[in-house]
């Protein structure tokens, strides 16, 4: 019988009337697809855990504001700055670091791919975060083998890096790999650890493969610290970890202790848990709005679709009429509708899978292949319902007649 | 074969009452051609229908090889129909989306255990017998309507019932070609042995047939 619709769907005139109900249903499920990509991709990403505790940590953005032009005397006040906070009561640790902000869409890519163990990594896949030592204490990361940076670093003469889990999968798969090398930007750079992914950016980012490149420690540190005032953006942060969780008592305290004892310079510190909130709130608002667009996209379709099926339906009454009065029983019509509507949507959608399927090849939203897979088959499941849906009512009108009232409707 | 007994059809609407038929009773024996005559409304179709189980009596009772339909489930009726009746109506009803061999190989979908392969076959040999073996990839559209009205012979006659129903199935045709049609539809009857019952306002028509059947406002007159 299925196959029997089929060949007269294929066979029968008034091919125009299928072609537009064709097209809508291809458009929609394309559609249906790209919102699910976007929702499964933020759903697939809170799997992983943060990697970090924030409770007890602080982004520290300080400002040079003093008069002197004396780059050496900026540079010995910067030093004093960061010794004074890492000696204050109730700091544990504080680290300078280069890279994308916490709880925030930026990023920063190598320059160049990185390669190692005989493959190379695309620079875009990887997030670099320049660091220093007390930014392993401050993100509590959790080691799989190797060690975070140590001052001991200072005396090798290549470069330490550490890689997180992911990222040393990628390229060295379960081997282990503490004292191998790799490449970043053509220097040689050595892996003295592998710790616990993370996802900085945020709960609903994926965790991007990091690789962490040590700051050194002594004499040739330089912060790079802003002038304040003249509009500069922070090129250069702090994280600081206190030793108990962030509280306003805290933070006004030390604020007034830098404002006495470094007047030369202004400082912003906000709690991580904050900055995580505002970053909860800027996320939950697209998706909200990705929502409300979706069910407004799903009556949209539902509206359109039952209009057309029903009238479509209407038309082929006396059709209905004709099938009963040969044998059709009532049960036999429905099944007919449903399973022609059926066969329209995978006409329709089989392009559509066509077209998903590049995503995840091509790599053209940058996700992983499950949410693509996920967003194929519950756009695919949705329209399929959403067909049923709007044939089943009109065909069940359809069948309620007599056929001797159907075979007069022309 | 069919019998009728103290059938009524009202048709009820929220104004009024229509008695389409009223205290019909009739029997009609296996291989018998009976031709239904009256005026315009006077309920041929009706009693075409109500044979045909295609509407639902108010009162009364239909009985057909002895075994009496009221109260039939929607499933068991649909299988009689295609068992034991075939239908020809005055407009033809052909699909015209579909093309002549689909139309007519229409019943034998509707029935268990025939494949595909067979009911074109079957169809083949339905259009061969009215005589339209040259046309069966063609659509309705393209034909004329004697031949709209062989197709829909052919459809009728494909599933071999024992009764075949004809709503003034040369209505829309002219005599030429109506005769034709009654042609075929007495073969059948002679050569088949098929009960046909014909409604028509041609008298000539309804002469060739064995029993003529008047109607005069939903009631039996002769």
């Amino acid at each position: 019988m299925t196959r029997y619709i089929l060949i007269n769907l294929l066979k029968r005139k008034q091919k125009q009337k299928r072609i537009t109900l064709l097209i809508e249903l291809f458009l929609s499920f394309l559609a249906f697809f790209f919102i699910f990509s976007l929702i499964v991709r933020e759903i697939n990403n809170t799997k992983y855990p943060l990697g970090f505790n924030y409770d007890k940590l602080y982004s520290f953005n300080p400002f040079y504001i003093g008069k002197s032009e004396d780059m050496d005397a900026n540079h010995i006040a910067q030093k004093e700055l960061i010794s004074s906070i890492q000696l204050y009561p109730g700091v544990e640790a504080i680290s300078n670091y280069n890279g994308s902000p916490f709880f925030s869409k930026g990023y920063l890519n190598p320059s160049q791919p990185v390669n190692g163990n005989g493959i190379s990594i695309p620079a875009k896949q990887i997030n670099l975060m320049h660091v220093q030592d007390g930014f392993g204490k401050a993100l509590d990361l959790k080691f799989i083998e190797g060690r975070w940076f140590t001052p001991q670093d200072n005396a090798s003469n290549i470069q330490p890096v550490v890689l997180t889990q992911n990222l040393k999968e990628m390229m060295f798969g379960n081997s282990s790999v503490i004292g191998n090398t790799i490449e970043l930007q053509g220097e040689k750079c050595k892996i003295v650890g592998v710790c616990n992914v993370i996802k900085h950016k945020g709960d609903y980012s994926y965790p991007e493969p990091t690789l962490f490149v040590r700051i050194a420690h002594g004499d040739n540190v330089q912060y790079k610290m802003p002038r304040g005032g003249n509009g500069s953006i922070v090129t250069s942060a702090f994280l600081l970890k206190s030793q108990i969780e962030t509280s306003a008592e805290f933070e006004s305290e030390l604020y007034q202790y830098l404002k006495t004892n470094h007047p030369d310079f202004q400082v912003l510190i906000t709690p991580m848990n904050e900055t995580r909130n505002k970053y909860i709130r800027s996320t939950i608002l697209p998706l909200v709005i990705t929502l409300l667009i979706i069910t407004a996209l799903f009556f949209n379709v539902l509206f359109g679709m039952f209009g057309v099926l029903w009238y479509n339906i209407s038309q082929r009454k006396s059709e209905i009429g004709l099938r009963m009065a040969v044998g059709a029983s009532k049960t036999a019509i429905y099944r007919q509708f449903i399973t022609e509507m059926l066969l329209l949507t995978t006409i329709a959608i089989v392009p559509g899978i066509v077209i998903a399927i590049q995503f995840p090849i091509l790599n053209i939203l940058n996700m992983e292949p499950i949410v693509y897979v996920v967003a194929i088959i519950s756009a695919a499941i949705l329209i399929y319902s959403l067909v049923v849906l709007c044939a089943l009512m009109p065909s069940s009108r359809a069948t309620k007649i007599q056929p001797a009232i159907a075979l007069h409707e022309e | 074969m069919i019998t009728l007994k103290n059938l009524e059809k009202v048709y009820q609407t929220d104004e009024i009452e229509t008695v389409a038929l009223n205290n019909i009773n009739l029997a009609i024996n296996k291989g018998e051609f009976v031709s239904v005559m009256g005026p315009s409304g006077c309920g041929k179709s009706t009693l075409l229908n109500m044979m045909g189980l295609l509407d639902i009596p108010t009162n009364g009772i239909v009985e057909i090889d002895e075994v009496e339909i009221n109260g039939w489930k929607d499933k068991k009726l649909a299988r009689f129909r295609n068992h034991k009746l075939g239908f020809i109506f005055q407009s033809f009803h052909l699909i015209n989306d579909l093309p002549v061999l689909d139309n007519v190989e229409l019943p034998l979908l509707y029935r268990n255990g025939v494949s595909g392969k067979e009911r074109k076959r079957r169809a083949q040999e339905a259009l061969g017998k009215v005589g339209l073996s040259a046309r069966t990839k063609h659509y309705p559209g393209q034909l004329s309507g004697g031949q709209k009205q062989r197709v829909a012979i052919a459809r009728a006659i494909v599933g071999q019932p024992d009764i075949i129903l004809a709503d003034e199935p040369t209505g829309n045709l002219d005599s030429k070609m109506g005769m034709e049609i009654m042609e075929i539809l007495e073969n059948l009857n002679k050569e088949e042995n098929t009960t046909v019952i014909m409604v028509t306002h041609d008298e000539k028509l309804a002469k060739r047939t064995n029993r003529i059947i008047h109607l005069f406002d939903g009631m039996q007159v002769n």
